[in-house]
C-alpha cells in the first residue's frame, strides 16, 4: 500500500514563519525584538512573515506602549495551535518514509 | 507552495526543535541572572551584617536580611531596564512557582520561628529552648537548596542539581563550621559567634547561588541561524 503524504499548510512550510510560530508555541506572549533575537532574522522580513501570520489568524498582534517607546507583542491564537499541530502531524508522515 | 520547495521534512523539524530550545535557554540565562545577582547580593548582605555585628557587639544588624529581597529586586530591575524581557512560558512559570512556593515556605518559617524562639527564651529556661528551639538558617537553607536542584531538573542542567545537593550537604554537615571551630582559636570563636549565621549563608549563596547562576548565565546561547525571506 501506497504512503498518502498529508499535505503541509504552505503559509507554515517556510523557514522563518515556522521558527516564529515554533517560539509562540512555546511562549505565551513574546515582544517583537525577543522574536528577532531569537530568529536572527531582520526586522524588516520579521515585519513581513508576522504580518502573514497575522492575515491567516495564526497569531494575532498587538501594538502597546512600554513607557514612552512602542511596543509589538506577538501571540499564538487557537487557529494557530491548530494549525502548528497539524502540520507537525503532517510533518510525521513524511519524517517516517524517510526513516524507512 | 512554489517559495517553499526547498524546506525539507528535516529542516523543519530542526526548526522547530531548535527554537523550542532557544525559547528554553532564554529561561536558563534568565534564571540564571537571578540567581547570579541574588548570591551577590547574599554573599555582600552576609559580610556586611556580620562586620557590623562584630563592630557593635549586637546582633541587631541582622535585621538587614530583611531588606535583601528588595535590593535583589532593585538590582534586577536596573539590569533588566534595557534588555528584551522573556516571555512566560511553561518553562519559566514552572521555574518561577518553584521559586514562589520556596520563598513563601521559607517567609512563613522565619516569621513563625523568630516568634517562637522569642516567646521560649522569655518564658522558658534555656535547657528548654536548646531542645525546642526552631532553627531558622539550617531550614531556610534547605529549602533554598531544594530549590536550586529543582530548577536545575526544570531546566535540564544536571549542575544545578549538583550545586542544589552539594551546598545541601555542606550545610547540614556543618562541615565548614567544624573546619571554622578547629582553625580558629576559642577567644575568636566566641567573637565569631555574634557572625553566625553568616559564615553558612555567606557560603550557600556562594555554592547555591552565585556559582550555578554564572554556570546558566555563561552557558553559549546557539547563534541564530539567519532564516530565508519566506
Amino acid at each position: 500500500m501506497e504512503k498518502v503524504f498529508q499535505p503541509l499548510d504552505p503559509l507554515l512550510h517556510a523557514e522563518l514563519r515556522l521558527a516564529v510560530m515554533s517560539l509562540l508555541i512555546a511562549d505565551e506572549e513574546a515582544e517583537f525584538p525577543y522574536i528577532k533575537e531569537q530568529t536572527g532574522a531582520t526586522a524588516g522580513n520579521l515585519s513581513v512573515q508576522i504580518d502573514k501570520l497575522s492575515s491567516a489568524g495564526y497569531i494575532k498582534v498587538r501594538k502597546t506602549f512600554k513607557g514612552k517607546r512602542p511596543c509589538t507583542l506577538c501571540r499564538i491564537t487557537a487557529n494557530g495551535q491548530k494549525a502548528f499541530a497539524a502540520y507537525v502531524e503532517a510533518l510525521k508522515s513524511y519524517l517516517e518514509v524517510g526513516e524507512k | 507552495m512554489e517559495e517553499n520547495m526547498d524546506l525539507t521534512a528535516e529542516r523543519s523539524l530542526e526548526i522547530i526543535t531548535e527554537q523550542l530550545e532557544k525559547s528554553r535557554r532564554a529561561v536558563s540565562k534568565d534564571t540564571g541572572e537571578w540567581l547570579f545577582v541574588s548570591g551577590l547580593t547574599t554573599m555582600m548582605t552576609a559580610l556586611v551584617v556580620a562586620s557590623a555585628n562584630l563592630l557593635s557587639w549586637t546582633p541587631l544588624f541582622h535585621l538587614l536580611w530583611f531588606a535583601l529581597p528588595v535590593v535583589i529586586w532593585l538590582v534586577m530591575k536596573r539590569i533588566n531596564r534595557n534588555r528584551v524581557p522573556v516571555p512566560e512560558n511553561f518553562v519559566g512559570t514552572l521555574v518561577r512557582k518553584t521559586w514562589y512556593t520556596t520563598l513563601a515556605f521559607a517567609l512563613v518559617y522565619v516569621v513563625i520561628a523568630t516568634v517562637w524562639n522569642i516567646v521560649l527564651q522569655h518564658y522558658e529556661s534555656p535547657e528548654v529552648f536548646l531542645y525546642a528551639g526552631m532553627h531558622i538558617t539550617p531550614t531556610i537553607l534547605t529549602l533554598l537548596a531544594v530549590a536550586v536542584s529543582m530548577t536545575g531538573l526544570i531546566l535540564k542542567k544536571s549542575a544545578l542539581v549538583w550545586f542544589g545537593l552539594l551546598s545541601f550537604v555542606i550545610l547540614r554537615f556543618g562541615l565548614f563550621s567544624v573546619m571554622i571551630s578547629r582553625l580558629l582559636p576559642p577567644d575568636v570563636l566566641g567573637r565569631l559567634s555574634l557572625v553566625r549565621p553568616c559564615e553558612l549563608i555567606f557560603l550557600f549563596a556562594l555554592v547555591g547561588l552565585m556559582l550555578p547562576g554564572w554556570m546558566l548565565k555563561a552557558s553559549p546561547q546557539p547563534s541564530p541561524k539567519g532564516k530565508g525571506e519566506n
